[in-house]
């Protein structure tokens, strides 16, 4: 079975494994510093202080020096603690980032991303799968099941398809109708990749959904989503001050022009130029919005 | 009284190129919509999505019809300001948000009896009226029938059963001969015809 995402499940187990190695090892200093006897650190000025009041924790070890396996013994302490504290952060969080608003960036942002850069592709994939979570649930779905390494695979698919289209360089984006008119061609492609990965793998509506949820949505989630997404991705490059700034209430916006678009926008999906037709579909979109 | 709601402090400089975009279009609707709640005292909201619908099948409809706007564009702005209207009731792109007395029979009142209707046409006119103004240089005002409350009730009435109806309705209103038969096809309308005798050959 595919896993949800790659990352969790393999780090978390070396992380544990690097835990357990880290946590055997503090384990045996401290043992040795407590238990083994070995030679007192000798030297001038060290050997005239009281023995009575050398707590570690208050007296730095290397003032210490009568009480320098105890000493030993908390360095141990904090390598312990740290250990924990190391494996603690790296284990990635639970994904709930999808219960908050999700504000999504430009689409030139996301495909000038190098593709080195793992932080920012993160950051697509992250994003991308918390706000199409977001949406389905809050139309109403009581689970939702989405890949995140398949959003993160497809905006590598769209780089590619765009740099064997020749379009991988984006022009920037100035507000002319031209500079808009290059962006939905590569703006079609990202839908389309994620389109073919397929990253929701299942929704669950326990009962009908209202109005609140378009039945595209409830049966075509991937479809749905992944044009919704990209379009809305654009739209925050192509009108800036026209559309609320509200991460939800953009996404409504779009949801709604999805809606009124969908008849075309199916017909595009089926269309053998797929991503022409895609192309010239959101252009049409993006040109009445603002 | 019949009045057109003010809507004089919106003044986009080409209200045809604004009024086909998403956004703009809806900030005219809206004030349209509080100006109108201001006169009248009744609160119209627009629904988001279905405003939305109507916007873009109107789109598609003068889109379709774009060649005639080159042949007649007086004409072509009357009928897309008319399939505008159309659309917005059809889609019921807005609706009153105060609670709505028992409705009475006939429209003593046009403007509390169809507050959408009313409200819409009368931001169709006033959009006509500019857009006239803006593109062909002319000035138009309503005719006589827009303050009868018997062509008000029958509008109402009639567009349940036909949407395209608003078309006709919104030629009356303006004082053109509707095309009754079908008023949502654009090559119907008596003026179309009447251009396309002239610029027939003999």
């Amino acid at each position: 079975m595919e896993t949800k995402s790659l990352l969790p499940q393999q780090l978390s187990r070396d992380i544990s494994q690097l835990g357990i190695a880290l946590k055997d090892c503090a384990r045996q200093l401290r043992y040795a510093a407590r238990n083994v006897p070995g030679p007192m650190r000798e030297g001038p000025g060290l050997a005239h202080a009281p023995s009575h009041i050398a707590p570690a924790r208050l007296v730095p070890p290397l003032f210490a020096s009568p009480l320098s396996l105890e000493s030993v013994a908390h360095l141990a302490d904090d390598l312990l603690e740290s250990a924990e504290s190391f494996a603690g952060h790296a284990v990635p969080p639970l994904q709930d980032h999808w219960k908050s608003p999700v504000p999504l960036a430009t689409l030139s942002s996301y495909l000038r991303t190098p593709r080195d850069d793992t932080k920012a592709q993160r950051k697509f994939s992250m994003s991308y799968y918390a706000a199409a979570k977001r949406m389905i649930m809050q139309c109403g779905a009581t689970d939702v099941l989405i890949f995140e390494h398949r959003v993160s695979s497809a905006l590598d698919d769209a780089r590619t398809a765009l740099a064997v289209a020749g379009e991988a360089a984006l022009p920037p984006f100035a507000g002319s109708a031209d500079a808009l008119t290059a962006l939905c061609r590569p703006c079609a492609q990202l839908a389309l990749s994620l389109l073919d990965q397929q990253p929701i793998r299942s929704t669950r509506f326990d009962t009908l959904p209202d109005v609140s949820a378009p039945w595209w949505l409830v049966t075509e989630p991937n479809a749905y989503m992944f044009v919704l997404l990209p379009l809305a991705s654009l739209c925050k490059e192509a009108c800036t001050n026209a559309i609320v700034t509200e991460p939800d209430a953009a996404l409504r916006f779009c949801a709604d022009v999805i809606g009124a678009r969908e008849v075309a926008l199916r017909a595009a999906l089926k269309e053998r130029d797929r991503i022409g037709a895609l192309a010239r579909e959101i252009e049409h979109i993006v040109s009445h919005l603002c | 009284m019949l009045q057109a709601p003010r809507n004089s402090h919106v003044q986009p400089l080409h209200v045809w190129e604004h009024v086909q975009k998403l956004t703009l279009c809806r900030q005219l609707l809206q004030q349209c919509c509080d100006e109108y709640g201001a006169r009248h005292g009744i609160r119209i909201e627009i629904d988001s999505r279905h405003f939305t619908r109507a916007f873009f099948v109107w789109l598609d409809a003068i889109s379709h019809n774009d060649d005639y706007r080159r042949r007649n564009p007086r004409d072509f702005y009357q009928f897309a300001c008319g399939a505008l209207l159309r659309e917005l009731l059809h889609e019921k792109a807005v609706h009153s948000a105060t609670h709505a007395p028992l409705q009475a029979q006939t429209p003593v009142d046009v403007a509390s009896w169809w507050p959408a209707g009313y409200m819409l046409t009368y931001f169709c006119i006033g959009l006509l009226k500019r857009t006239l103004r803006e593109e062909c240089g002319l000035d138009v005002e309503p005719a006589d029938a827009l303050s009868q409350p018997e062509v008000w009730q029958s509008f109402r009435e009639n567009l349940v059963e036909e949407p395209s109806l608003a078309i006709a309705y919104f030629d009356k209103f303006m004082g053109l001969e509707p095309n009754w038969r079908e008023p949502g096809f654009v090559a119907n309308r008596p003026a179309c015809a009447r251009v396309t005798r002239i610029m027939r050959p003999v």
